[in-house]
């Protein structure tokens, strides 16, 4: 598991990060969101220890994270590049022996890893002389090399056409269900409420939000659309109700965090025809978009 | 993409998996691994190829073209009228011979002195010989053929004071007793203050050339890895002091190399034309300006390699590199200029120690522990600038959309 503590990193006198806090843990698939410039890109940079950390700590399995750690974390930087002169299989290994691993394991574990992604044939290849979707593909392939104990993908989706999409999350979802903690930011909502577990929300440096994302959609007050077929004026006056927005068919009501919505509906029920009384769960761009709108 | 339905990849931390091979302790160190991959890149890229070749085809040319000019310098013809001005010429050819100077003088016959000039004119001989009322005259075109007026010259002088002495009844050899000058050197074993010139020379300009091999490449290959936007990738696997040595390592190991071939080639030319004795002259005391060579050649490349941290395109080398490349040319000017207490001072200085020291160990200046002191510190200076550079290049690692002075770049945050 990883853990970072009230993190800190400045720039000159601008606080890029600010006590941020989380937990990416293993087996589940952890989302990073927050518009550009909230400090996911520098959080992501201080666990790879591209960037110094200016306060704060981060722990891997309970100690301080090390050099050696890092070299078996996968990471995929904002800033993607390869050698672009260089072949695939050749740059590819080179990564892996400066992580450590000896050139024939390193050689026999990428060629599986290529035919997965679909590359075997393009390993002698230059980088240049691909099209740009396999070049993205021998970046995800970099991300992966050996076999990370935890992933730290920085926009891995960002760039990719639907199919590589899918494949990406697939090969997320595989490497969570296999226990390794998966962290990546993404600024596609949709697809992060889709394949998340967990989910840290930043907005100027700070986590605004952190959680699962069922807790996160049920973190306010619960809420009911109620369809009555008339104006729902009355629904102010049931105890429980903290507001009651009043439509032409009903209302929208927000009730106080343990009350029971059987009160209202029966209310409702006693009053006449009911055409319909649904939960109102916040989808997470809704979530996103509350918290990081202030 | 195509759609994966095999196992995935991953291991679980309960069950590793066997195909994902650990990092282990007993792999190389990781600068030597970048070592590895920078000259395995360099030896496949075209341009380095041929450079090389280029500089070897001007070496055998240069080589070639001294012989063509040694074997076509020493031959003259020389027109002449009568007899007595063919024999002048073969006594001036003998005497060269006598003096081991490869002169060949061949004797243009012919009938008149009008038909002499007119040979000089045409260029058909470099010069001619005339006789008139008891005097000599050498003719030339435009200009006196140096050859023919040495060695014509001394057996006209010769030929007119033989006649003398007989005139005075005495002999040639009679009239010169005496006016021999033998010249006797008491610390013959000692090598000359030339030869150690000529190799002070000789390293200062290695040294330069290898500059000149050496540094663009140095510094484009360390900003290689911002342009390609894969250094924090490397970052993140590796400290990027690992990569700034297995650079300078990798780049220093190659210019040495093509050095080394280029000076075979050259030592094999001077053997080829016969003028070893240059070579001797030369491999005086090699030993000291080898080791002084490489280390000043290590600290070059570390300046080179700060130079390239600074960059952040290789469009940016040309700017950060021109400090570097002045000071190595002030090594150059330094080395073989400066005399006196200077050259004392400077051979302690990293850099233009590298031929100010071995040549003052070689005058028989310098006492033992100087060039120790000299090589320390040349050595302290290589491992300084290294992390200096390192340094700079971490901080301005992420710096990708313009240059950095070096005062930006320390000021900058880890």
């Amino acid at each position: 598991m990883l853990e970072l503590e009230e993190l800190v990193r400045d720039f000159g006198s601008h606080r890029a990060v600010s006590q941020v806090s989380f937990r990416v843990s293993g087996g589940r698939l952890t989302g990073f969101v927050g518009s550009n410039g909230a400090g996911k890109t520098t959080t992501m940079r201080m666990i790879m220890g591209v960037l110094a950390a200016h306060g704060g700590d981060i722990r891997w399995e309970g100690a301080p994270v090390t050099a050696a750690d890092r070299r078996n974390f996968g990471y995929m930087p904002e800033e993607r590049g390869l050698y672009p002169k260089q072949t695939v299989l050749s740059q590819l290994l080179y990564l892996a022996r400066l992580r450590g691993q000896s050139t024939a394991d390193a050689r026999r574990h990428l060629l599986e890893l290529l035919e997965r992604l679909g590359l075997a044939e393009k390993s002698q290849s230059r980088l240049e002389s691909l099209s740009l979707g396999n070049q993205q593909r021998v970046q995800i392939a970099a991300a992966l090399l050996g076999s990370p104990e935890l992933l730290v993908l920085d926009e891995p989706f960002s760039g990719l056409d639907p199919h590589a999409v899918d494949t990406m999350a697939e090969l997320l979802r595989e490497y969570a269900d296999a226990g390794i903690p998966v962290l990546f930011s993404s600024h596609q909502l949709d697809l992060v409420e889709r394949l998340c577990d967990d989910l840290v929300i930043m907005a100027t440096g700070c986590v605004v939000a952190k959680g699962t994302a069922d807790e996160l959609r049920h973190r306010d007050k619960p809420r009911y659309q109620l369809v009555t077929g008339a104006p729902a004026h009355w629904a102010r006056t049931v105890p429980g109700v903290t507001d009651a927005e009043v439509l032409p068919d009903g209302a929208r009501v927000e009730l106080a965090a343990d009350t029971d919505p059987g009160a209202l509906l029966a209310e409702a029920l006693r009053r006449g025809a009911v055409y319909a009384f649904t939960p109102l769960v916040p989808s997470i761009a809704d979530v996103y978009r509350e918290m990081t709108s202030a | 993409m195509s759609t994966v339905t095999s196992n995935p990849a991953p291991r679980s931390e309960a069950e590793p998996d066997p195909k994902g091979p650990p990092a282990t302790s007993a792999a190389p160190a990781s600068w030597r691994i970048v070592a590895a991959r920078e000259i395995s890149v360099r030896l496949t890229n075209r341009g380095f190829l041929l450079s090389t070749l280029v500089t070897l085809a001007l070496i055998v040319s240069a080589i070639g073209l001294q012989l063509y000019l040694a074997d076509s310098t020493g031959k003259i013809t020389v027109a002449v009228a009568d007899q007595q001005g063919g024999r002048i010429a073969g006594q001036a050819e003998q005497l060269a011979l006598r003096a081991h100077q490869d002169v060949e003088i061949t004797v243009r016959q012919e009938s008149s002195a009008g038909q002499v000039r007119e040979s000089v004119r045409s260029g058909k001989a470099e010069a001619g010989l005339l006789s008139e009322g008891g005097r000599w005259d050498l003719l030339g075109d435009t200009g006196q053929n140096d050859i023919a007026a040495t060695w014509i010259g001394a057996a006209v002088q010769s030929n007119a004071l033989d006649r003398n002495a007989q005139a005075a009844g005495t002999s040639l050899g009679a009239l010169s007793k005496g006016a021999e000058l033998r010249q006797t050197l008491l610390s013959a074993d000692k090598i000359l203050e030339g030869a150690v010139r000529v190799t002070t020379y000789f390293f200062a300009f290695l040294f330069y050339l290898a500059a000149v091999l050496l540094g663009a490449a140095l510094a484009t290959s360390v900003v290689e890895e911002k342009q390609n936007r894969i250094v924090e990738l490397i970052a993140s696997s590796v400290p990027l002091r690992s990569l700034l040595v297995g650079k300078i390592v990798g780049s220093t190991l190659l210019a040495l190399a093509q050095m080394t071939l280029f000076c075979l080639v050259g030592i094999g030319g001077l053997v080829f034309t016969g003028k070893q004795e240059t070579l001797t002259d030369i491999s005086s005391g090699l030993g000291w300006f080898l080791v002084f060579y490489v280390v000043g050649i290590a600290v070059l490349a570390c300046l080179f390699a700060a130079a390239g941290a600074l960059a952040t395109r290789s469009e940016d080398i040309q700017s950060t590199t021109t400090p570097v490349n002045a000071i190595t040319a002030l090594v150059f000017i330094l080395g073989v200029a400066v005399s006196g207490s200077l050259r004392e001072i400077l051979s302690f200085i990293p850099l233009t120690s590298t031929v100010t020291m071995p040549a003052r160990v070689l005058a028989g200046q310098a006492a033992w522990w100087e060039p120790a002191v000299a090589l320390a510190l040349s050595l302290a200076a290589a491992m300084g600038i290294i992390a200096v550079s390192a340094r700079v290049y971490r901080r301005a690692l992420l710096q990708t959309d313009r240059k950095l002075s070096f005062r930006q770049a320390m000021k900058l945050a880890d």
